[in-house]
């Protein structure tokens, strides 16, 4: 599946954009919730800060890649969260991002194939 | 939560002070909920965690701030002069003569309270010596802060909270004169001041202004007055320097315009610095049948230090003028 030149206009993401909506990819998380599984799927790599995981939330919800939404905490006790998902674009945009990093490790793995001895 | 987690979680929302007012409303509740979760989890694994964490926050504001800062215009393409931040400086409406005065009447008064005792000695009226006194002045700043508690801090009372900032370290210096403490708590008590006015002038600039001035005259004419009494002459040009601080405030106050702020500020910081450096120069430290006028070096850096005191006790409001005009030089077309 190639992406329409539209979508192909966000590529390539930024890593903490790519960790972010990766992390989104199975459903919607709050805050801190992605906060812990950039750094579980980064191995460790990608540590946000708050202003940095909130400065990119802010421009995705611009750029309609994600939505906002309220979450009722269990018990109705505490205050509402807020919870991220993935819009259909957002969704469109990672698998296009996927499909560009697959085809560069395609054509790496190919012409490290062919030059072996 | 324990105390150290306390004044963390505390530390983190003065620094989330520093970022735009728009995106602080969004965000601000979130991210602090967000950092204290994460602080108590770091704590489980030992204070060094929680210190990165903390850490973390403050290596990334720098590059937050500006990138967030940068995109502002972008982000809101066309409406770029609605940004909370220009409309912050826009002009004010102008003051009633009735704030104006209140505004400006503090720097009179304190002149006067600081400098008519000498004046008094000379010509002996122990009426008005008592009246002058200082001591009568600060129980007045703190009637007025009284009242302007009360009625939600008017403008105008931001003039007043200057001088009930200074009168802290007033007190704190008295209680600990010297010594490597002393320092401390000059370092602690400057901090304080630079982020309150800093925040005050990010609220409202007018009210950062007014806070901001007195601590200029008080730190000058405080450092002058560890050395000097100096008779008639010299508290005349301390107490015409008040009243020049005075009648530029009233101005601003009316005015109400920034730009008309920023020049009459200007224009009292010079026309004040020049006599002030000079006189704490010449009357340093010295009797007064022994004062000889300051030549050379200690002339030049007189100047240059009581100037510097100035400008850096206006600094908020000259880094938000600064900082206004480069976002000027960068909006869209």
């Amino acid at each position: 599946m190639n992406a329409s030149p539209e979508i192909q206009t966000h590529l390539p993401l930024t890593e903490v954009t790519y960790f972010i909506l990766l992390s989104l990819a199975p459903g919607p998380r709050h805050g801190y919730a992605i906060m812990k599984d950039v750094r579980s799927l980064s191995k460790g790599r990608v540590v946000l800060s708050t202003g940095t995981l909130y400065g990119a939330l802010k421009r995705l919800l611009e750029g309609g890649w994600i939505l906002r939404s309220d979450e009722a905490q269990p018990n109705g006790k505490g205050r509402e969260r807020k919870t991220y998902r993935l819009t259909e674009l957002g969704r469109h945009i990672l698998e296009a991002e996927l499909e560009r990093l697959d085809s560069l490790v395609s054509a790496a793995q190919l012409r490290v194939a062919s030059d072996a001895p | 939560m324990n105390v150290g987690l306390r004044l963390l979680g505390f530390l983190y929302g003065i620094l989330l002070r520093a970022y735009q007012s728009p995106f602080r409303s969004q965000f601000g509740d979130e991210m602090q909920q967000v950092f204290n979760e994460a602080l108590e989890e770091a704590a489980r694994q030992g204070w060094r965690n929680t210190l990165l964490v903390f850490w973390r926050e403050v290596h990334d504001l720098p590059a937050n701030l500006a990138r967030e800062s940068r995109e502002w215009p972008v982000a809101n393409e066309g409406e770029y002069f609605q940004d909370s931040f220009n409309s912050l400086l826009a002009d004010q409406p102008p003051g009633s003569w009735h704030s104006a005065l209140l505004a400006g009447i503090p720097h009179l008064l304190y002149a006067l309270g600081l400098f008519l005792p000498s004046m008094a000695e000379e010509i002996a009226n122990p009426l008005v010596y008592w009246l002058a006194d200082s001591r009568a002045f600060w129980l007045l700043v703190f009637a007025i802060l009284l009242l302007a508690w009360k009625r939600a801090w008017p403008r105008w009372s931001h003039s007043w909270l200057g001088y009930g900032l200074v009168f802290i370290l007033h007190q704190v210096k008295a209680l600990f004169p010297s010594g490597p403490l002393a320092l401390l708590i000059l370092v602690a008590w400057l901090a304080l001041i630079m982020i309150t006015l800093l925040w005050l002038a990010r609220r409202d600039w007018l009210g950062g202004l007014l806070a901001a001035l007195p601590i200029t005259p008080m730190w000058v004419w405080w450092v002058s007055m560890e050395g000097a009494r100096g008779g008639a002459a010299e508290s005349t040009l301390y107490i015409s320097i008040g009243l020049l601080v005075a009648l530029a405030v009233i101005a601003i106050v009316r005015v109400g315009r920034w730009q008309t702020a920023v020049w009459l500020i200007l224009a009292v910081i010079l026309a004040a610095g020049l006599p002030l450096s000079y006189g704490t120069t010449f009357f340093k430290d010295l009797p007064v049948s022994s004062r000889q006028e300051p030549e050379g070096w200690n002339l030049v850096i007189g100047v240059i230090s009581n100037y510097a005191a100035m400008l850096v006790f206006t600094a908020p409001l000259w880094l938000l003028a600064l900082w206004r005009q480069v976002r000027q030089w960068k909006a869209p077309i």
